[in-house]
């Protein structure tokens, strides 16, 4: 069981890795979609069944189908090699945010949280218990994210194509 | 039986991929992405907590998490193209200021 959760992890952490390194931004869409894959894989060692398959629908389907669809509808080539001065610059400050924040993380982390053992053997996310919480305690947050969806939609929506009518009327003021 | 501690380490360590993509690229789908990262390493933790306390509330947060980033997604890729079709680039110092 630990062996299978190391090898999901380091390759998910890889293909994270993979995500930011690759300079044609479809393979960086093509690593994200195998590292939430990954993340799915993790909901389902952690027994959370419900939230792997959302994930798997949602993110790995959904998400990425957007971004590859934007990606090709944008005709976006690999990005041109930066000038190397600020590109140093721009790693260095990156590399030292980071590591200083798992810093701070990894030995809290440590400290408090390595006394948890996953010691519940029935499993806690079956569909049928979600189901039965969200329906009942979440019920009105559920409706309200039904509203938010639509929301958004419309939104992007109208933010995609009010962009062409600004253009098209700038052309006609000059 | 796996300690939580792995999986918020696991976790720590996904956030950080995201944290140096953010700041280091400079495409704007590519930072788009990392910042999908970053929400996944959150989710991760709300899991393993929610297993380790034998409570599905973790869970539920996870779920909503899911709900406003494909809300997020629709509305920053259309963002994306609004820039693009301003600026002809989805380069990060080329829409540096708001206004066009």
């Amino acid at each position: 069981m630990i062996y299978v959760f190391f090898i999901i992890s380091a390759l998910l952490l890889g293909f994270g890795v993979g995500v930011v390194l690759s300079r044609n931004p479809l393979h960086s869409a093509l690593f994200l979609t195998f590292h939430l894959t990954g993340v799915a894989a993790l909901y389902a060692m952690m027994e959370a069944h419900f939230l792997a398959l959302a994930q798997l629908i949602v993110y790995s389907g959904a998400i990425i189908v957007l971004v590859v669809f934007v990606i090709m509808l944008l005709n976006i080539k690999e990005e041109p090699l930066p000038r190397s001065s600020a590109n140093v610059i721009y790693w260095l400050c990156g590399g030292a945010a980071a590591l200083s924040l798992l810093l701070i993380l990894i030995p809290v982390i440590h400290d408090y949280f390595s006394f948890f053992v996953d010691p519940y053997e029935a499993p806690v996310g079956s569909a049928i218990a979600f189901g039965r919480i969200i329906f009942t305690d979440y019920v009105f947050a559920f409706e309200l994210s039904a509203l938010l969806l639509t929301a958004a939609v419309v939104g992007a929506v109208m933010i995609a194509r009010q962009s062409t009518q600004v253009e098209g009327e700038g052309e006609r003021q000059k | 039986m796996i300690p939580v501690s792995y999986y918020l380490t696991v976790s720590a360590l996904m956030f950080m991929i995201g944290a140096i993509g953010v700041i280091v690229r400079r495409n704007v789908i590519v930072v788009f992405m990392c910042i999908e990262i970053m929400l996944n390493a959150v989710n991760l933790s709300f899991v393993a907590f929610s297993r380790s306390v034998g409570n599905l509330d973790g869970q539920i947060a996870v779920f909503f998490v899911m709900v406003v980033a494909a809300a997020e997604a629709a509305v920053g890729l259309a963002i994306i193209i609004a820039i693009f079709r301003n600026t002809r680039s989805v380069e990060t110092q080329d829409s540096a200021s708001l206004r066009h």
